[in-house]
């Protein structure tokens, strides 16, 4: 089994993406032997109601007979009307399976209520939320593009520690350069997860940094598909020898996605 | 899963493969890092044979001195693994004389493979035109940091990082010359720095970076042909083992890019 929980289809607008739909990333899924894949829709990144995005994605999925098990999240935008009317129907309705929220592109900050308060009924739901600090390398960025990430350390872990009860899929982040005060909270925070795809073994050993940082039970499979090749981070784990390869492919987050 | 990526390895491990981005790192002035074992380890384990290291400074002033004991590290490395390290001349060229007499050493009795150059000058810039001469009269290739920078920090820090267009206009002044624009997995806009050298054809790049963007390979051997494409790591083995892995080529243009056909000759003799 391996769980990708960073993977995204729709449209992305400032270049062209290949293998942005669910028969593309499935099949890239397949190539990996990718079981599971956290998928959202970019679309909900841009349109002014996200959750036509999420709409979309459902309706997408009701078509989709491929061999990959999508676990679709909500785009939720808080800074929007009807935000939470939204989101529970997307949880209740669709049965999306967590929410994503991106407060760089839909204008809003981590220390606005709105955006604690959406974590706090994923948190009801038992469903996670996922946050991406990044969906292009910041030295490539469109000029139409955010040129700073999505968040700093400062105000994840402000966001974190408001929200006790969330759990927390992080992607697009180096672990160990977040700080003392995170690695604090990660030692009695069970339920926060970052994946691997700003991590390098072998030469760079930013993989075996986070791992002294944390441990490797924080530690999840991410591919940041279609935006960019699955196979590097299945190297990081299966061939660096700087994790347990199961632990991080899976069996670190399953539970907490309900996966048995 | 592990069978599926044993058997994509087997790419690496069936072929020969050269890398042509890899440095080695001074432990203290003029000593060579231990970490440079490290490197042929980690080489070894992802089944590439050969790799082309230099230590280049990032110093806009970097006097002779400091490259010419740079260069006397990446000495030290290829002696101590001499089946599997093979150097690159690291110069500023803006000590024409000093570079020029730098290179004649390194080429000629250190048995270097080609010239490493950072961004100290923009690689079309006059200052640059008796170093590139002296690579067509030694016939060795230029390995160039490169990269189109869109975000304003990283301008800052590179005033002179060259990008496509550079290459395309000094590939053209000095058509006997072999240009390698390097790393365009390096941080940038990898579309932007492909099309200005699609028509220049003694302009390669290197594959080697952080970035793993899909589709850069595809896109690469799109414009240019795999046998413009030089295998490279850049320090990040994880992401170039896996474009290499993941990208939807055919093995042909895979095996070509990882021997680095089209630069065989330059190794010949020297390994």
């Amino acid at each position: 089994m391996i769980i990708d929980i960073n993977t995204y289809c729709g449209h992305w607008p400032f270049r062209d993406l290949r293998d942005s739909t669910l028969d593309g990333l499935d099949a890239l899924g397949r190539q990996c032997g990718i079981t599971h894949m956290l998928i959202s829709s970019l679309n909900g990144v841009f349109y002014k109601d996200a959750h036509q995005a999420n709409r979309q994605l459902y309706a997408d999925l009701q078509n989709f007979h491929g061999s990959v098990k999508f676990l679709p999240l909500a785009f939720v935008n808080p800074n929007y009307v009807c935000w939470e009317r939204d989101m529970r129907e997307a949880i209740e309705n669709f049965g999306f399976c967590g929410i994503e929220l991106s407060p760089k592109y839909h204008e809003y900050s981590f220390h606005s209520p709105a955006a604690c308060a959406a974590a706090e009924i994923a948190a009801s739901y038992h469903i996670p939320v996922r946050l991406n600090a990044g969906f292009e390398n910041y030295r490539q960025r469109h000029r139409l593009d955010t040129y700073e990430d999505a968040f700093t350390a400062a105000e994840l872990l402000e966001f974190i520690k408001n929200c006790p009860d969330t759990v927390f899929l992080i992607n697009g982040v180096a672990p160990f350069t977040l700080g003392d005060e995170m690695r604090t909270l990660l030692r009695t925070r069970r339920n926060i997860f970052f994946d691997i795809t700003q991590l390098d073994s072998f030469m760079l050993q930013t993989l075996e940094a986070s791992v002294s940082y944390m441990g490797e039970e924080h530690l999840c499979f991410g591919s940041q598909a279609p935006f960019q090749y699955i196979q590097p981070n299945l190297v990081k784990v299966v061939l660096s020898g700087a994790v347990t390869p199961e632990k991080v492919l899976a069996e670190n987050i399953r539970g907490y996605l309900g996966i048995s | 899963m592990v069978d599926i990526l044993s058997q994509q390895m087997r790419l690496f491990h069936d072929n020969p493969v050269v890398n042509w981005h890899e440095h080695v790192r001074e432990s203290a002035p003029g000593v060579l890092d231990g970490d440079c074992d490290l490197l042929v380890a980690a080489a070894n384990a992802a089944g590439m044979d050969q790799l082309v290291c230099s230590i280049p400074f990032t110093d806009p002033y970097c006097p002779p001195e400091v490259f010419k004991r740079g260069n006397d590290v990446v000495v030290q490395a290829m002696r101590r693994h001499p089946s599997k390290i093979l150097g690159m001349c690291f110069v500023n060229p803006g000590y024409c004389a000093q570079a020029v007499s730098e290179i004649q050493r390194c080429i000629t009795m250190l048995g270097m493979v080609g010239v490493k150059l950072y961004h100290q000058y923009f690689i079309d810039e006059p200052v640059q035109f008796p170093i590139i001469e002296k690579c067509i009269e030694l016939d060795v290739p230029i390995l160039m940091h490169a990269g189109m920078v869109c975000d304003s920090a990283s301008r800052r820090v590179e005033p002179r990082i060259s990008n496509g267009t550079h290459f395309a206009n000094i590939g053209k002044r000095y058509p006997k010359a072999r240009f390698i624009m390097a790393h365009i997995g390096g941080g940038g806009d990898w579309q932007g720095s492909l099309k200005p050298i699609e028509d220049v054809p003694n302009v390669f790049i290197d594959m080697s970076g952080s970035v793993y963007d899909s589709p850069m390979i595809e896109e690469a051997v799109r414009i240019l042909g795999a046998d413009r494409i030089l295998f490279g790591t850049d320090l990040s083995f994880s992401s170039c083992i896996g474009k290499m892995l993941g990208a939807k080529i055919s093995d042909a243009q895979k095996r070509t890019i990882l021997e680095g056909t089209a630069f065989l000759r330059y190794l010949k003799g020297r390994a």
